[in-house]
């Protein structure tokens, strides 16, 4: 394996490390104000995209954002790694997998517009 | 679980601190059934979800499609955490993971869809249909035995890895490709569907069939594993499957778990291991599936 290809795996390496971190750190805060708070777990509900955003413009510091945040974000981290990837083998001019990642990345693109329209 | 609930309802407490010790006690042990988990499904090489999932539906009764969305989340979790440090150590094949992303992608995009169109109970016993199986992988894997690494250099893909156990540099390739890409795609279906990793298809078919050395294999399926379960993740969060404590909780019990279950596993032996939880699997498929609700 030649340098460019380290410097990837190291790049794709810190966005994973990167995003477990952020969101660790996003859900810590979640709990720590559940516990302040003494929300009643139980009575939490599922959140969905559409309610998320409601739930942001009417109480943006609730602790269930946090932790829905972190999980989304958690969520996200692949996806970057696989963006990453992208333009690792842009730099390496290997044609034929940039082509193969944007694949992947477009196939995960579609789901998310397909699952933020899902009323 | 009701049992332990019924000793914080003495006379002593008042209506708030029952409330509170109520709360307390879920929150420790959806952290310690995620731990727990999380080191067994590390040391047995099949991830967390295969005992989170029933852990959740059988004794706190989450909703089936709650707790696979929580075991997805928390694959996801497991696979970075794990993809980054084979990465660092250099035993993933990216060039090899990226092409068996498109079939395992769209496999789990399938799953993940088709999931949030079946019932509860049909998917109950799908997921212990799927626990019959793995408790049949794994009663081969205890008394088979292991199997010698000998890499082609003749196929596609060509690369090498550095083997720190004979400190050696393996160069190996890729052979039967669509073989793996078929089970892939088959692997990311099953993930989608009912919430796993889809290592244990997975990185048999790339040892065995494409002969890949099984380190390389293991570490590549990881790093594919977390763009697997995030395919359908998303699908899950749009049909309000995500339940931010729930998940997020028991997501952090299984990372932490599997981070202590791969420190776990080098010190012991996992053969007996192995057996036990096989006959586990087949007591839980059991519950599963007579499961009511």
């Amino acid at each position: 394996m030649d340098r460019n290809g380290y410097i990837l795996e190291r790049w794709m390496s810190i966005t994973l490390r990167f995003g477990i971190w952020l969101s660790a750190v996003l859900i810590a805060i979640g709990l720590i104000g559940v516990a302040l708070q003494q929300q009643v777990v139980h009575e939490m509900t599922p959140l969905t995209f559409s309610t998320f955003a409601s739930h942001l413009r009417s109480e943006p510091f609730a602790p269930q954002n946090f932790l829905f945040s972190g999980i989304v974000l958690l969520c996200f981290t692949p996806l970057a790694r696989v963006l990453i990837a992208c333009i690792g083998f842009m730099k390496e001019n290997d044609r034929r997998f940039v082509s193969i990642t944007l694949i992947v990345f477009l196939l995960l693109l579609i789901e998310i517009v397909y699952a933020l329209f899902i009323p | 679980m009701r049992g332990v609930f019924l000793t914080c309802s003495t006379p002593i407490f008042s209506l708030h601190y029952q409330k509170l010790c109520k709360e307390m006690l879920y929150f420790f042990s959806l952290l310690l059934g995620g731990f727990v988990a999380g080191v067994f499904g590390s040391m047995l090489g099949l991830g967390g979800g295969f005992l989170l999932i029933p852990f959740l539906t059988l004794v706190l009764d989450v909703p089936i499609h709650v707790a696979i969305a929580t075991s997805i989340v928390a694959v996801i979790a497991t696979s970075s955490a794990g993809a980054s440090l084979n990465l660092e150590r250099k035993f993933v094949h990216t060039r090899l993971a990226m092409v068996l992303e498109i079939t395992t992608v769209a496999g789990a995009l399938l799953g993940g869809y088709t999931s949030n169109l079946l019932s509860a109970s049909f998917l109950a016993k799908l997921f212990s249909a799927l626990l019959l199986i793995v408790a049949g992988i794994m009663f081969y894997r205890a008394i088979a035995k292991n199997s010698t690494d000998t890499p082609v250099t003749t196929g596609v893909l060509r690369a090498t890895y550095f083997d720190p156990a004979i400190q050696q540099e393996i160069p190996y390739s890729v052979v039967h490709l669509p073989t793996s890409l078929i089970v892939s795609f088959v692997a990311g279906n099953i993930s989608g569907l009912l919430g796993i990793g889809g290592g244990i298809f997975k990185v048999p078919a790339m040892h065995i069939a494409s002969r890949i050395p099984m380190k390389v294999a293991t570490a590549t399926s990881n790093f594919m594993i977390g763009v697997t379960a995030a395919a359908s993740a998303f699908l899950y969060i749009a049909h309000g499957h995500v339940h931010p404590f729930i998940t997020s909780v028991s997501a952090l019990g299984v990372l932490f778990g599997s981070l202590c279950g791969i420190a776990l596993g080098k010190k012991i032996s996992t053969r007996f291991l192995t057996l036990l939880f096989a006959f586990v699997m087949l007591f839980i498929a059991v519950q599963l599936y007579f499961k009511k609700g």
